[in-house]
């Protein structure tokens, strides 16, 4: 057990998309924390102040999607592998797409996993159910 | 002084008799009394036409009173002697002499043996000089011919002395001869070169050209003819095929359908055919002597290295000028023209007008780059169309999820609240998504099907066979496959794919009642390998046998048969990949055979039955 909640950040520019993930995260882990950031690049932004000023607010994982406008998951997973306090968080890709290409391609950047949104609801619990259960309980992060 | 003068009248060769005026002789020498084998006293007193041959006897006779005594005139006169042991003639020449006459007698066989040697001569030289000779009288009859002119003709000598001269002629040579030739001949007493044909004995005709001159009497009349032939029928013959020849040359020079141009080592134009003023402009007039730069204006730099580049049929593309100034491509042959001797005369230039080729191959080259730039659109638009196929069933398979797992929360929240009417909606839309969501996952496949970049490697078919089994959902009740195993160039997971679909198939759509049968069979054709897989199954109406491979094509309601009608398509598609063929053998209720080609290995090509 960790000694503090999880923070996760969701990065998806589909409201309908993070209302669920929300919903689903929290039946399965009620104490972690969720946010939403439907823009790539406002994310970002705030992710450089936390690094900057207040290292406890950053997220201990992030769930990001790859197909934004202005800027996709793997540019915004870029940016962050080159940014030193940012590039220790694991991120795991979480889209639509099974592109045999953007498999390879989130691997290539560092990416920590990579999990398809299924097309029904029984799917998506399963996804999430796994999510929770690596990520917010059994996984180690690393500490702030 | 009479003895001296007997000796010397004894002494010479002549007989001299002295007669008396009544021609009675008083004396003669030895020589006349040994030619008449008697003595002086024996011939004394004798008259001496007496001792003439009795033929000559009369007229010498005659001739002594009339003229020598009557008329007082010398007379002379041949004859030989009545003597039969003396054949000799004699010239016998009667003179005064004071009272008397002298009588002088000269062996005259030695003068005329000569001289009818010379005529003998004269007459051989005549008939055995070797050319054609004939002699007319004034009568035109011929009087002599030589030996040539009667092997020529064929004739013997009796055959033609006294017969006209025309007889041996042509119908029209005769009318020649009697109208021009011989009214000419007569009037100026020769001719020249005048062209008459003979006709020999075996009827071939002779072409001779005749000259001839005249032998005249002391009036001037012509008493006959000395006609040389000169025989030209070689001559002509040779000449006519001379003709004929250079006639046939003349129409194969004009009829080339090129522009042909005969120049001297000068390269001045000597002659050019019809095409060379079709093609040029210029009349043969307007060329002829003109330096051939006049149509190939480059020609000035060849020129000056005539010898090293205008060799034997050399090739060459030059650019011509025609009269109107215009320029045009032509091929030409060039050859130099060599004499008998191998000796120089001048070039021949053949010229085809090539600027219809030339047009048609730039015709011809902007179809071919319209063509590269078609078909580079048409593969652009292909991969467009991928990546369309691609991001639009990515783009829709997102609101159909959304569709679904929201309806899915929102029945999951209603839970008892909803009616079972609502939960038989709800049914629908979600059967509705699901199946929508199916056939966008198909065409995202679909779409995918390529050969991604890989390298088609060699695959054995029992290899591929093998992989195909473990992907089956459903196995069949009896699977029949090949003895043999074969190698095919191809890509391991397209094909793989291939075999699965077809398999999948032949379960799914097996016999409705009984077990179901499926067989593998393989064959070597070309250079493909033929797979077949037949199965026992509910078959295919053959008006549906094409209509099958395309895209979302079903035969079946989804109740009966569940699928969106991509499998066949897919198999279309990998199979045109692989550059093969695929179809369908089957009749309803009698079984299916869906059979496809792939390019055989290279290395094991032939090899491994």
């Amino acid at each position: 057990m960790t000694d503090k909640t999880r923070r996760v950040l969701l990065i998806d520019d589909d409201l309908g998309d993070t209302l669920l993930l929300k919903k689903l995260i929290h039946a399965q882990a009620p104490d972690a924390t969720i946010e939403i950031e439907q823009d790539p690049e406002t994310a970002l932004q705030k992710l450089e102040v936390c690094a900057a000023r207040n290292l406890r607010e950053l997220p201990d994982v992030i769930l990001l999607d790859i197909n934004m406008p202005r800027m996709n998951g793997f540019e915004l997973k870029q940016r962050l592998s080159e940014i030193s306090t940012l590039n220790t968080i694991p991120v795991i890709f979480l889209t639509t797409s099974s592109a045999p290409s953007d498999i390879d391609n989130a691997y290539k950047l560092g990416g920590n996993a990579y999990l398809t949104k299924p097309g029904d609801l029984g799917g998506m619990r399963r996804v999430v159910e796994s999510f929770s259960a690596f990520w917010l309980r059994s996984a180690q992060l690393p500490q702030r | 002084m009479d003895s001296n003068w007997t000796i010397d009248a004894d002494m010479l060769p002549d007989g001299i008799v002295w007669l008396n005026s009544s021609g009675k002789i008083l004396r003669a020498n030895k020589t006349f009394c040994r030619w008449n084998h008697t003595t002086m006293r024996e011939l004394e007193g004798v008259e001496f036409f007496e001792l003439l041959h009795l033929l000559e006897r009369q007229q010498a006779r005659w001739r002594w009173r009339h003229e020598f005594l009557e008329q007082d005139r010398d007379i002379s006169f041949q004859a030989p002697l009545d003597d039969a042991k003396n054949t000799t003639l004699y010239e016998w020449r009667l003179t005064r002499q004071g009272d008397g006459v002298l009588l002088m007698v000269r062996d005259v066989r030695d003068a005329f043996e000569e001289l009818m040697e010379r005529k003998m001569a004269l007459r051989r030289l005549y008939e055995e000089t070797p050319i054609m000779l004939h002699s007319i009288d004034n009568k035109g009859k011929l009087v002599s011919v030589s030996d040539m002119w009667l092997e020529r003709l064929g004739y013997t000598r009796e055959e033609v002395l006294g017969r006209p001269s025309t007889d041996f002629l042509t119908p029209e040579s005769r009318i020649y001869a009697k109208e021009i030739g011989l009214p000419l001949f007569m009037k100026e007493g020769m001719c020249k070169d005048l062209p008459y044909q003979f006709v020999a004995k075996d009827g071939q005709v002779l072409d001779t050209l005749l000259s001839a001159t005249s032998e005249k009497d002391p009036d001037g009349n012509i008493t006959r003819s000395f006609a040389v032939l000169l025989d030209v029928t070689e001559y002509r013959r040779t000449n006519q095929e001379l003709d004929r020849a250079n006639a046939l040359m003349s129409a194969f020079f004009e009829a080339v359908p090129d522009a042909t141009v005969i120049t001297d080592t000068n390269l001045e134009i000597v002659r050019t055919n019809r095409a060379t003023n079709k093609h040029f402009g210029y009349t043969e007039d307007e060329l002829t002597g003109q330096p051939l730069s006049m149509l190939d204006p480059e020609q000035g730099e060849v020129a000056k290295d005539s010898q090293l580049t205008r060799t034997h049929g050399q090739h060459a593309t030059r650019l011509y000028r025609h009269k109107n100034g215009r320029e045009f491509p032509g091929d030409t042959v060039s050859a130099p023209i060599l004499g008998a001797e191998g000796e120089h005369l001048g070039y021949l230039d053949i010229i085809r007008d090539i600027t219809a080729q030339v047009e048609m191959m730039e015709t011809i080259e902007n179809q071919r780059n319209e063509l590269a730039e078609f078909n580079e659109e048409l593969l652009e638009k292909n991969e467009e169309l991928t990546r369309f196929a691609f991001v639009a069933s990515h783009d829709l398979q997102e609101p159909l999820r959304k569709i679904r797992v929201f309806t899915e929360l929102l029945i999951d929240e209603l839970d008892s609240d909803i009616s079972s009417e609502q939960s038989e909606y709800t049914e629908y839309i979600l059967d509705g998504t699901s199946r929508m969501q199916a056939l966008i996952s198909d065409l995202l496949h679909y779409s995918r099907v390529q050969s991604d970049g890989h390298e088609f490697e060699t695959l054995s078919t029992r290899e591929m066979i093998a992989l195909a089994l473990e992907g089956l959902s459903a196995r069949p009740d009896e699977l029949i496959l090949p003895e043999q195993d074969l190698f095919i160039e191809g890509h391991q997971g397209l094909c793989r794919q291939l075999l699965v679909n077809l398999l999948q198939n032949a379960v799914k759509y097996g016999p409705r009642v009984g077990p179901s049968r499926v067989e593998i069979r393989l064959a070597t054709i070309g250079n493909h390998v033929r797979w077949e897989i037949s199965d026992n199954g509910i078959g295919i109406d053959p008006k549906h046998h094409t209509k099958i491979f395309e895209l979302f094509q079903r035969l079946h309601s989804n109740k009966d048969y569940p699928g969106t009608g991509i499998g066949l398509a897919i198999c279309k598609k990998i199979v045109d990949i692989h550059d093969g063929s695929i179809g369908v053998d089957s009749s309803p209720g009698g079984g299916s055979t869906f059979w496809f080609t792939l390019p055989q290995a290279m290395q094991h090509k032939g090899g491994a039955l």
